[in-house]
C-alpha cells in the first residue's frame, strides 16, 4: 500500500509557535508584513498569543495568512496522503504531508484555507 | 462486529478499558514526537509517519469528553477499510476473550460506536466497532 499520491516542487515551510505548516510556493504571490486584516495561522492551532512583531503575511491573490516565520524549500518532495478520517479538517484545505528539514509538515492549500477562514470569520460576524 | 469469544486487544485510556477485535489491531507502537495538524479537533492530537504512511493519533479520553490524559506514550494501531488510526493507550493489557453483551452503549457520540457491557480479565471493557468508529471520525467525531 502506498501512501504517497504525488510530488510537490517548492513549498514554503511556516512556523507558528511550536507548530508547523507548509503551503505550495506556487500559491504565494508575495510575502509582506501583516496587514492587520489577514488571519493569523495561530488560530488554527488554538494559540491565543499575539502575533510576533517579525511575523510575515503569505499573500494569496485575494487573501493571506500570517505566520511567525518561513523558509522556502525548493526540492521535490513526496506528498503523503491525508488519512481518510482527517479529510474534513480545515474545510478540506489539508492537501497532504511532506517530510522536510527532519520533520513532518502538514501541507495546506492557501486558497482553500483562506476561503475556509474567511467563511469562519463571516459566520462569526453574522 | 466480531464475536466476543474471538480475541480482542484490550487496552486502557485513562481510567477506561477499551477493546478492538484482534484482527483489526495491526500493532502497538511507541509514539514519536507528534505533528499537530492545523484546525484539528482536540481528540486528534497529532499525526506521525509510520512505514511511509501518515497516521492520525486519536485520544479516546478526549473524544469521550473525559479529563485529559497527557501520559500516553503508546498507541494501538487499528486498521479499517478506510485506513488506520492510532489510539492512545495508557496500558496495553494484551489479547483476551471477552464475555457479556454487545449492545450499543449509547445513541450518539463515541458511545454509539462502543459495544458492551463486556468483561475481560481486567474488568469491564467497552468494545470499539471499528468501521462505525472510522465513519464517526471521518464525520468530525461529533
Amino acid at each position: 500500500m502506498t501512501a504517497t499520491d504525488s510530488v510537490v516542487e517548492g513549498v514554503v515551510l511556516c512556523r507558528v509557535g511550536g507548530d508547523r505548516l507548509a503551503v505550495l510556493a506556487g500559491d504565494v504571490v508575495g510575502v509582506e508584513l501583516p496587514d492587520g486584516a489577514s488571519p493569523y495561522a495561530g488560530r488554527l492551532f488554538e494559540r491565543v498569543a499575539s502575533i510576533p512583531a517579525d511575523a510575515r503575511l503569505l499573500r494569496h491573490e485575494v487573501a493571506g495568512l500570517v505566520v511567525d516565520a518561513l523558509e522556502v524549500h525548493a526540492e521535490r518532495l513526496a506528498l503523503m496522503r491525508v488519512p481518510e478520517v482527517m479529510k474534513w479538517v480545515v474545510g478540506g484545505a489539508l492537501m497532504g504531508f511532506v517530510q522536510a528539514a527532519g520533520s513532518l509538515w502538514p501541507v495546506v492549500s492557501l486558497p482553500a484555507l483562506s476561503r475556509h477562514l474567511g467563511g469562519q470569520a463571516g459566520r462569526a460576524r453574522a | 462486529m466480531a464475536e466476543l469469544h474471538r480475541g480482542h486487544l484490550v487496552f486502557s485510556c485513562g481510567a477506561s478499558l477499551y477493546a478492538v477485535p484482534a484482527e483489526t489491531a495491526a500493532e502497538v507502537v511507541t509514539l514519536p514526537l507528534l505533528t499537530r495538524v492545523p484546525g484539528a479537533p482536540v481528540h486528534l492530537v497529532g499525526v506521525f509517519a509510520h512505514r511511509g504512511e501518515v497516521l492520525p493519533v486519536v485520544d479516546l479520553a478526549r473524544l469521550a469528553g473525559k479529563p485529559l490524559d497527557e501520559a500516553f506514550k503508546r498507541a494501538v494501531l487499528v486498521r479499517g477499510a478506510s485506513g488506520a488510526v492510532a489510539l492512545t493507550a495508557t496500558r496495553v493489557l494484551g489479547v483476551s476473550q471477552l464475555e457479556g453483551k454487545q449492545d450499543r452503549l449509547g445513541d450518539s457520540g463515541l458511545s454509539a460506536h462502543l459495544r458492551g457491557p463486556a468483561r475481560g480479565p481486567a474488568g469491564e471493557v467497552a468494545v470499539i466497532d471499528p468501521e462505525g468508529f472510522f465513519d464517526f471520525l471521518a464525520r468530525g467525531g461529533a
